[in-house]
């Protein structure tokens, strides 16, 4: 089981890597353990986050692509989907079972075919809306 | 006497290798030996201060029952301050035909000790508070509206009172070890006949404590005075000095001030009351930026987490916008010291340039690592360059 989620982790951070995407970084804390990620987010042009660097970590599950990663902000940062401790509400972390606002389409809770890429850019469209 | 110039500018050329702080005690206790006596008297001092605390606010209130100029206060007074542990001695004799006594300033009791041995017209110009100026006596002579109003109402008062007034030209506490502060000349505006004082004080061997440091406030001064056993102030009365007709006011100020210092054995320096308040103002900075850079040297060990690096790469980029923040991170962390870092940044140390990241990325996972710190550094710098440009 671990196994397939180191497998799969290493692919993710590869494409990171290799592509990375538009400001967004990710990596994982130390070589020696996948399953607890560092990511950078910038904040979208246009909102009061604009030109800031949010500093993340992502926890993963064992059983990761199959359970949905934990992600948090480890600096202070003020948003209605952002509870004060840092940790990040939003759909695309919850997986399909468990809803606890009721609302959330399914297909925009997490499923295998989501990414670590999909999450962060995610969250960033979560800051653009409500940064305005 | 008369030849005033060359002593004057005698006494100028003389004090010039003095530092304004040479003037003042810098420490309460200056060798070790009384270091370690002091800490094994501080029981002893605790309980003597408890006690005389009550006794110096029967002084005050016998001060303010028994008004001055009775022989009855002179001599409960003396007594109460034999008790509170201030000796006053006294050598030279008052002359009556002087109604100004101008005397150098050493400690906080001056007032008291010549007070003791003549009453005297004390014109508050201290900062004190107003309470313990009217149980003392003390004349608000108006000195906070400027200084005519101050000699002014000298005159009045001297005319309409017997008892002399009491100067202190100097204005501060010095040490009266090295050298006098230049005098102000108000109080020989007065009357044409001063009559110079010269104060010392000293404290017992053992208990070898300054009686007032540079910038001290007056109840820690106090605090000393009732804590060690006994200080000993020693009043001398110069004989008086005439102003000649010929001579300007200044002219006679310095010859009034040579006059104490040569009794003192010490010599007139050039600097005045000014001077000795920026010299308290810049040792209470030195103080402090001392007291922050041991708070310094303390964290600097504790630099050890990335995040701690981080945060302090962060700080030193405030203020030095020029380096590049992974170059800054990079060098502390092979420093682990804010100081250090700093250190090598000023020397030139540490390259001011961009990093190359040359786009090609290797199979090779153990070098992405490397990617993302260096890609973070390009990330934070890009956005704070953003930043600080997006109103211009």
């Amino acid at each position: 089981m671990a196994g397939y989620a180191l497998k799969r982790l290493m692919t993710e951070y590869k494409e990171l890597t290799t592509r990375p995407p538009e400001g967004i970084i990710a990596a994982p804390v130390d070589e020696d353990n996948f399953f607890e990620w560092e990511c950078l987010i910038t904040g979208p042009e246009e909102t009061c986050f604009a030109n800031g660097v949010f500093p993340a970590r992502i926890t993963f599950p064992q059983d990761y692509p199959l359970s949905p990663p934990k992600m948090r902000f480890t600096c202070g940062i003020f948003h209605p989907n952002i509870y004060a401790d840092g940790r990040v509400c939003i759909s695309i972390l919850h997986a399909p079972g468990d809803d606890p606002t009721g609302y959330e389409l399914s297909n925009e809770r997490w499923s295998p075919v989501q990414s670590i890429e999909k999450i962060l850019l995610s969250v960033v469209s979560m800051l653009a809306a409500n940064g305005q | 006497m008369s030849s005033v110039d060359p002593t004057s500018s005698g006494a100028t050329s003389t004090s010039s290798e003095f530092r304004i702080e040479d003037l003042f005690h810098q420490k309460r206790i200056g060798d070790t030996t009384t270091h370690i006596f002091s800490v094994i008297y501080a029981p002893i001092a605790l309980i003597v201060l408890i006690i005389r605390l009550f006794i110096g606010f029967h002084a005050v209130v016998v001060a303010c029952i028994l008004r001055k100029s009775a022989a009855l206060r002179l001599n409960v007074l003396r007594i109460m301050c034999y008790v509170l542990g201030i000796v006053v001695e006294k050598s030279g004799e008052r002359d009556e035909t002087a109604r100004v006594l101008c005397a150098n300033h050493v400690s906080i009791l001056d007032h008291l000790a010549i007070d003791i041995l003549t009453p005297c017209l004390l014109p508050s110009v201290w900062d004190i508070p107003a309470f313990i100026r009217w149980c003392f006596g003390y004349v608000d002579l108006g000195a906070a509206r400027g200084r005519e109003q101050l000699v002014n109402g000298a005159k009045k008062l001297i005319a309409k009172e017997q008892m002399p007034l009491l100067a202190f030209p100097e204005g501060v506490i010095t040490s009266g070890e090295k050298a006098l502060l230049k005098f102000n000349t108000w109080s020989f505006e007065i009357a044409p006949v001063v009559q110079p004082v010269a104060v010392r004080v000293w404290r017992p061997n053992p208990w070898k404590v300054a009686v007032s440091v540079l910038g001290a406030t007056w109840w820690i001064d106090l605090f000393y005075f009732f804590a060690l056993p006994f200080t000993v102030i020693s009043v001398e009365y110069l004989p008086i000095m005439e102003r000649n007709e010929e001579e300007s006011l200044e002219e006679f100020t310095g010859r009034v001030a040579e006059q104490i210092a040569g009794n003192l054995k010490i010599s007139v320096s050039k600097f005045g009351v000014s001077d000795a308040a920026e010299a308290v103002k810049r040792m209470k900075t030195d103080r402090e930026q001392a007291k922050r850079m041991m708070v310094k040297e303390k964290s600097t060990p504790l630099l050890v987490d990335a995040r701690q690096l981080d945060e302090c790469a962060m700080r030193i980029k405030q203020s030095f916008p020029t380096f590049h923040l992974s170059a800054i991170r990079k060098d502390l962390e092979k420093t682990r010291s804010q100081n250090t870092t700093l250190a090598n940044l000023k020397a030139g140390k540490i390259a001011n340039s961009q990093i190359n990241d040359s786009g090609k990325i290797t199979l090779d996972a153990s070098s992405w690592r490397g990617v993302f710190e260096n890609r973070k550094w390009q990330m934070i710098e890009n956005n704070r360059q953003k930043y600080m440009n997006r109103d211009a």
